[in-house]
C-alpha cells in the first residue's frame, strides 16, 4: 500500500530534484522589469553646472523668488517712507521728538553720550 | 561589477547593488531565484503560465523593494516565498481552477531520465503526486511543498507562512498524511510494486 511513508518520502524526495527550469520568454519579462525599475544613481562629481547670476544667488539666500520679493517690498518700502515722509509719519515724528521734520533718529546712544553721562 | 566576481556575494549583497544602479546584480539575482520560486508556483497553482505570472509578479515585487531593503533583517528567498505564497493564495481564491497536471507538463517532468521507462513511471508518479498535492487544503499543500519539496526549515515556513513553528509542525503532519491516504491503492500504478524484490 501506498499509505507507507517510506514511499512517500521517495516520491517528495524525487520532487525535490526536480528543477522548473524558467523559459527564456520569462527571464526576459523579469529582466525587463528589473531594468525599467533600475534605481538611478547620483555620481559623486557630476557636471559642474554654469555659475548662477546675481537674481539667483540671491533667490537660494531667501529661500526662494517668494521670500526675496517680499524682503524687496519692505525695503523699497522704507526707502519710500524715508524719502516722502508722508503724514502720518510726520505726525508720528512731532509726538516722538516734537519736531515736524527728522533727517536722523538715535535710537541706541552711542558710546560717548554714555561716557559723558558718567 | 562582472558576473565572475558577483558568484559569491550573497543574494542581500546583490539586492544592494542593484539599489544601487548595478544591472548585472538584477540578472544573478534572478538566475538563482527564479527557478526556485517559479517551481514552488508551479506546484501550488499546477499551471505553467500561472506559475509564471506569480513568478514574474514576485521579482517585480523585489526590485521595488529593493531601495528600501534592510541587509539582515530578512532572507531574500524567504521573503520571495512569501509572496509567492500570498499571491497563489489570492489566485486559488479568484479563480476557476482547471484540471490539475496536464499532458504538457510531462514534457519537463522527464528531463534528464536514463531511459524511457523509467522517465515514464518517474513522470507517472511526478503526476500522481501533484494531482494529490492538488487536493489538500491550501495551507497543507504549502507547508508540505516547503518542508519537503523546497527544502525549507520548519522557522523558514512560520516565517512564510506567518504561522509558529508547532502550526508548521501540525501542518506538515497531516498534510503527508492525507497524501499518502490519496496516493493509497496506486503502488502497482506508480511502479512501486517492483520496488520490494525481496518480499514474496
Amino acid at each position: 500500500m501506498m499509505t507507507e511513508m517510506d514511499d512517500l518520502d521517495d516520491l517528495l524526495g524525487a520532487a525535490s530534484g526536480q528543477v522548473f527550469a524558467p523559459s527564456p520568454a520569462l527571464m526576459a519579462r523579469i529582466a525587463a522589469d528589473a531594468d525599467r525599475l533600475l534605481p538611478s544613481v547620483v555620481v559623486a562629481g557630476g557636471p559642474v553646472r554654469g555659475r548662477k547670476g546675481l537674481l539667483a544667488t540671491l533667490s537660494d539666500w531667501f529661500g526662494g523668488t517668494v521670500p526675496l520679493a517680499g524682503v524687496s517690498a519692505a525695503a523699497l518700502t522704507g526707502i519710500y517712507l524715508g524719502v516722502v515722509q508722508p503724514t502720518p509719519v510726520l505726525a508720528l515724528t512731532y509726538l516722538v521728538t516734537g519736531q515736524t521734520t527728522i533727517d536722523s533718529l538715535e535710537v541706541l546712544p552711542t558710546t560717548s553720550t554714555l561716557w559723558a553721562q558718567e | 561589477m562582472p558576473r565572475d566576481t558577483l558568484a559569491e556575494v550573497s543574494d542581500d549583497t546583490l539586492l544592494v547593488l542593484y539599489a544601487n544602479g548595478d544591472r548585472e546584480a538584477s540578472r544573478l539575482l534572478t538566475a538563482r531565484l527564479a527557478p526556485r520560486i517559479l517551481g514552488y508556483a508551479m506546484r501550488l497553482l499546477a499551471d505553467r503560465a500561472e506559475a509564471e505570472d506569480v513568478a514574474q509578479e514576485a521579482m517585480l515585487r523585489l526590485w521595488k523593494v529593493a531601495p528600501h531593503w534592510r541587509p539582515g533583517e530578512a532572507q531574500i528567498s524567504t521573503w520571495t516565498y512569501r509572496v509567492v505564497t500570498n499571491l497563489c493564495t489570492d489566485l486559488r481564491r479568484t479563480r476557476m481552477r482547471r484540471p490539475a497536471v496536464t499532458l504538457d507538463d510531462a514534457p519537463e517532468l522527464l528531463a534528464n531520465a536514463p531511459a524511457v521507462v523509467a522517465t515514464m513511471i518517474e513522470a507517472n508518479r511526478m503526476v500522481a503526486l501533484q494531482t494529490a498535492l492538488n487536493q489538500l487544503p491550501d495551507r497543507q499543500r504549502q507547508a508540505v511543498v516547503l518542508r519537503h519539496i523546497e527544502g525549507l526549515t520548519n522557522p523558514e515556513i512560520g516565517q512564510i507562512m506567518a504561522i509558529g513553528v508547532e502550526a508548521v509542525e501540525s501542518l506538515t503532519a497531516r498534510g503527508k498524511r492525507a497524501l499518502a491516504a490519496i496516493l493509497a491503492g496506486r503502488k502497482q500504478d506508480l511502479g512501486y510494486e517492483g520496488d520490494e524484490g525481496g518480499e514474496t
